[in-house]
């Protein structure tokens, strides 16, 4: 692989434009960290950056030394060189925790409005289109700010890709989950009406109007399958995945994505746990399709079941 | 004068670190000052978050003790309101709405004593994995604030100037966990 000068030396790889490596006449050359894991023929491979910590690594080592990132075994060999060797950009972090309050914001704002409209004194309550319109506004709102983000910080490549076996079987097994998932959303949500008294009120009133329905569908089933997913797993997953393992990036996105539903409180228990299957499923698979499907079909069951469908 | 420079240049270069340079090597004399500045940085931001803590659990410690003196206030104001209007209470009712909103007051006090912990421990994490705990400690941070905001909305322009002060050390923290880690080679977690 040559570099942008037409030379072969690793040491003096550019790796971004933007942020090349210093300027010196002789590099010291870093000494390589003894690898956990080196078959014989490992010693005639040049030496690669990693692609989280950007260390020079020996390709068929399992583990980074400097990282403990996955090197050899569960990634496609083509697919260790593809990915874009991302520094972490703590820019791009903070624009994202930032349109992660306003996210907050127009959602404690929206409901909000929703609260000041039931209350009124002449008001007989908010009606189920109402209901739905304001719904909708938030999440546009929301849409425009992710849309931004991702235009803002462009595409985020976390990891190379998975082997088609281990996508293959993430698709299948979490087939299982989501109906776990399912199964436990209807435990709690039982649980808490029903044991501890609390009164959680239904959502999603739809008097027979297909077009309320379909509304709703947008609103809760759509919208946030694709922008949530878009924002939460795809765009946060990658900043962070940069410089934390896999594990630690899913619980804390977990808790964004939790604290995100500041409108339904009492739920927030379940969705961490719903946040933290979608990210598990997200790494699994390698790509954000899995997690857009599980959950418009985890909300899509929520609308017909609270619609009183089932 | 050449080692100054070597310093200078290095400390402009702070923000956009490359990782395995051996200027940047803890065992070297520039290396270590970097390395405590940087630390210093994350110290403050293990204060702020250990105080932050202390704090958290100390209110919500004493508001779930007087929870049930909160609620008995609020109710006994609504009864007197209903009977100036002459209508009867149903006592059964009474106490079952009393006992729900108790159970909820107890709950978000108890869930705020648990974010409290979480901001000691993760004060705690701070040298250890700067970048998660930093990155979570704001969260959860800004998450509270939002939380308490969305049940009692005037809690948003209480200590307003001091939640920011937090928000933004706690920002500026990240960015230098994440200079650390990647300057130090500190383990992914």
């Amino acid at each position: 692989m040559l570099n942008g000068d037409g030379t072969n030396d690793p040491f003096l790889r550019t790796w971004s434009e933007k942020e090349p490596w210093p300027d010196e006449e002789e590099p010291e050359e870093e000494p390589i960290a003894e690898p956990r894991f080196e078959p014989a023929a490992a010693a005639a491979l040049a030496p690669e950056p990693c692609w989280r910590c950007g260390k020079a690594v020996s390709p068929s080592v399992a583990m980074c030394p400097y990282c403990n990132a996955a090197i050899a075994g569960i990634y496609t060999p083509a697919s260790l060189k593809a990915v874009v060797s991302q520094d972490s950009d703590a820019k791009s972090l903070m624009w994202l925790i930032g349109i992660f309050i306003f996210m907050l914001v127009s959602t404690i704002v929206g409901h909000g409005i929703l609260k000041m409209m039931a209350t009124q004194p002449d008001a007989q309550g908010v009606s189920p289109w109402t209901s739905a319109i304001v719904v909708l506004i938030i999440e546009g709102v929301d849409t425009v700010a992710v849309l931004a983000a991702l235009a803002l910080i462009g595409l985020r490549h976390a990891e190379p890709q998975r082997s088609l076996l281990r996508q293959f079987w993430s698709w299948v097994l979490t087939i299982p989950g989501l109906g776990a998932m399912l199964l436990l959303n209807v435990a709690y949500h039982g649980f808490l009406t029903e044991k501890l008294g609390l009164d959680i009120e239904r959502q999603f009133v739809w008097d027979n109007d297909y077009y309320l329905l379909a509304t709703w569908s947008l609103a809760v089933c759509i919208q946030p399958a694709v922008i949530e997913e878009l924002f939460f797993r795809y765009l946060m997953f990658g900043s962070l995945r940069s410089v934390m393992g896999g594990h630690t990036v899913v619980w804390i996105t977990a808790v964004m994505f939790a604290l995100a539903h500041i409108g339904v409180p009492l739920s927030m228990p379940l969705l961490f746990v719903f946040g933290v299957f979608l990210g598990y499923a997200r790494w699994a698979s390698g790509g954000i399709l899995l997690p857009i499907v599980l959950h418009f079909l985890h909300n899509s069951f929520v609308l017909l079941f609270d619609s009183g469908f089932f | 004068m050449a080692e100054q420079h070597d310093e200078l240049s290095f400390l402009s270069q702070e923000q956009s670190a490359t990782s395995g340079l051996a200027s940047l090597s803890p065992s070297s004399g520039l290396g270590s000052i970097a390395q405590s500045a940087m630390k210093k940085q994350l110290k403050g931001a293990k204060t702020i978050l250990i105080i932050v803590g202390l704090l958290t659990i100390g209110y919500n410690a004493v508001a779930f003790a007087n929870a049930q003196k909160e609620v008995d206030d609020v109710f006994n104001k609504e009864i007197a309101l209903i009977r100036n209007q002459g209508m009867e209470i149903d006592q059964a009712e009474l106490k079952k709405a009393k006992d729900r909103t108790l159970l909820i007051c107890q709950l978000i006090y108890g869930g705020a004593i648990a974010l409290g912990v979480a901001y000691i421990v993760l004060g705690a994490m701070v040298y250890k994995s700067p970048v998660p705990a930093t990155v979570l400690g704001l969260v959860l941070y800004i998450g509270g604030i939002a939380i308490f905001g969305y049940l009692d909305p005037e809690s948003l322009a209480r200590g307003f100037i001091v939640k920011i002060i937090v928000i933004v050390a706690l920002a500026a923290a990240i960015r230098t966990a994440i200079s650390y880690q990647k300057a130090y080679g500190a383990k992914a977690v």
